[in-house]
């Protein structure tokens, strides 16, 4: 190769594995993109863990963790590493980006939870330590059960393909292409619908929190609170 | 129905998108997360609420959610169930200057940089773009798969779609591509591309040239000879995390690079312009020590004048 002929090359093209391509002449075959979608093993998974550890550190942040609470929870959430159904992950990084979500969820959920038990307490036995327990409140999964019921109601008072729509991406977990297939409208189509099906559910549940956290809220003493 | 809040709408999309979403829609996320702290309460009150519905097909007591750290059923991952029309909700994250629509059918506009601020636009359907300093880009709120970089360099991250390619134009050339990453410099009338990840075709309509993960191309803007290189993918793109690799780059191209990422005018003595660089500078906010450190790596005089910090043979420097 003639390198005295060669441009001055910026950004690091390495000369001696340059070739030169003259215009309008040769034909190429456009690019072939494969990706190929083998099933991790747990090593695959680790591995892809060290990759993408500071993103989800970076994303847990941005998420409203501090720093240390981000750390904590890859922390744990390596620890769960060797616990995951390892032959459904199609995507690992994908995974573990969902499973930082669910434990911030989780720790989200837990303090709302926690916070909640404390009022109570409060309310009850002022100036008694505080019940740090990580249990549920026996009444949480009654006040579950109602909201579902609550939602489902909602649901089912909205359009039907709506409502169908909803159902069939949050409930069976069905793709929103195949449900685009299925009802024989766009992708964007189902979109509309879901984000309908999603503004009410958000409402009814924003009118059940005011209705919980009033003043009139009925306290469930019922042994769930040992001294 | 009330019409939704705007920010819970687009928490929504996210929440829909995510479900199903790989890891370019978890990056898009994050980069729309860090614009506004408001976005992370937002997509709580979004997540608590769906949450409802959790364990409703296997009839599992709902609220027992300590274990739910596990990701929900792989038939969620198994889809690759892509929305291309993802709401008009654009999560451009950067202050952006409209231009108004001269074409029916676009609607284009703008974003730019000033030297040495680096912004990263996620368009709505995962696609992310990192922009330099000192660049400047065509985006188009009805196409989101079309790009025009005007000049300067930007790290483009292709939300793969087969059906629908994305198009860079930079100049008169057009890079084509369906879903990968690549890095895109415009300078005068200079292009390089440089592929990281996937491929892409250059020029589909004329040369039609295919680049794959690790290929360059550099057009000087004036001629027909297009060249063709390599570089290792894992240090393209690494100006975003403040870090300029250079493997036999002019001097001029370095003045370049630096000048985008600093913010401050970096020159070189057209005496020396064409001299080869080979190595890597860590980007510094304090120019003095920068430019302290580059003086002696390069065995050059680094100094600043009144156009800005000027790279010159040793003794020649002017005031």
């Amino acid at each position: 190769m003639e390198l005295s002929t060669v441009p001055i090359c910026p950004h690091g093209l390495v000369e001696d594995r340059l070739t030169h391509y003259q215009r309008g002449h040769g034909e190429i075959a456009a690019a072939s993109v494969t990706e190929p979608k083998p099933i991790p093993s747990l090593s695959d998974l680790r591995q892809a863990f060290m990759v993408v550890r500071p993103a989800l550190i970076r994303f847990l942040v941005a998420r409203g963790s501090s720093q240390d609470d981000a750390s904590d929870l890859i922390q744990d959430l390596y620890l769960k590493l060797d616990r995951v159904p390892i032959a459904s992950i199609t995507e690992p990084r994908a995974y573990l980006y969902r499973m930082a979500e669910n434990l911030r969820l989780d720790r989200v959920r837990s303090s709302l939870r926690r916070s909640r038990r404390d009022e109570e307490w409060t309310g009850l036995q002022s100036g008694i330590e505080l019940d740090r327990d990580q249990q549920p409140l026996a009444d949480e999964a009654l006040i579950a059960r109602e909201r579902l019921s609550a939602a489902t109601r909602v649901l089912d008072a909205l359009p039907v393909r709506t409502s169908e729509a909803f159902r069939r991406f949050r409930i069976e977990g069905e793709t929103q292409k195949d449900i685009a297939a299925d009802l024989g409208i766009s992708v964007s189509a189902v979109e509309k619908h879901l984000q309908r099906a999603y503004r009410a559910v958000l409402a009814v549940k924003v009118q059940l929190d005011v209705e919980m956290d009033g003043p009139c809220r009925q306290i469930s003493t019922d042994g769930n609170f040992d001294d | 129905m009330t019409d939704a809040d705007p920010l819970l709408a687009e928490a929504t999309d996210w929440l829909i998108r995510l479900r199903d979403g790989d890891v370019a829609d978890w990056e898009a996320f994050t980069a729309w997360l860090e614009a506004d702290s408001a976005y992370a309460k937002a997509y709580d009150a979004v997540a608590l609420a769906d949450e409802v519905f959790d364990n409703t097909a296997s009839g599992a007591p709902l609220f027992e959610a300590t274990n739910d750290d596990a990701p929900p059923p792989a038939r969620r991952f198994g889809g690759r169930a892509w929305a291309v029309g993802l709401g008009a909700i654009a999560a451009a994250l950067v202050a952006v200057v409209a231009v108004p629509a001269l074409i029916p059918g676009q609607k284009h506009y703008e974003v730019t940089t000033t030297a040495g601020e680096h912004r990263v636009i996620a368009l709505t359907d995962g696609t992310q773009i990192a922009l330099n300093g000192s660049s400047r880009i065509t985006l188009d709120h009805k196409d989101l798969r079309f790009a025009r970089l005007e000049e300067g360099e930007a790290l483009f991250s292709v939300r793969r779609d087969a059906t629908r390619p994305f198009a860079v134009t930079v100049g008169d050339n057009r890079i084509q591509d369906v879903g990968t990453v690549f890095n895109v410099v415009h300078q005068s009338k200079t292009v390089s591309v440089e592929v990281s990840e996937g491929a892409v075709v250059f020029n589909p309509d004329r040369e039609a040239i295919p680049l794959k993960a690790g290929q360059t191309l550099y057009d000087a803007g004036m001629g027909d000879t297009l060249v063709i290189g390599s570089k290792e993918p894992s240090i393209i793109g690494t100006w975003r995390e403040g870090r300029l690799i250079f493997q036999n780059a002019s001097l001029s191209t370095v003045a370049d690079d630096l000048s985008r990422n600093l913010g401050v005018k970096v020159l070189v003595d057209p005496e020396i312009a064409t001299r080869q660089f080979t190595g890597v500078i860590q980007v510094e906010r304090n120019p003095n020590t920068l430019f302290a450190r580059l003086s002696s790596v390069l065995g050059l005089d680094v100094r600043q004048t009144s156009k800005g910090w000027k790279i010159s043979l040793h003794g020649r420097a002017t005031h």
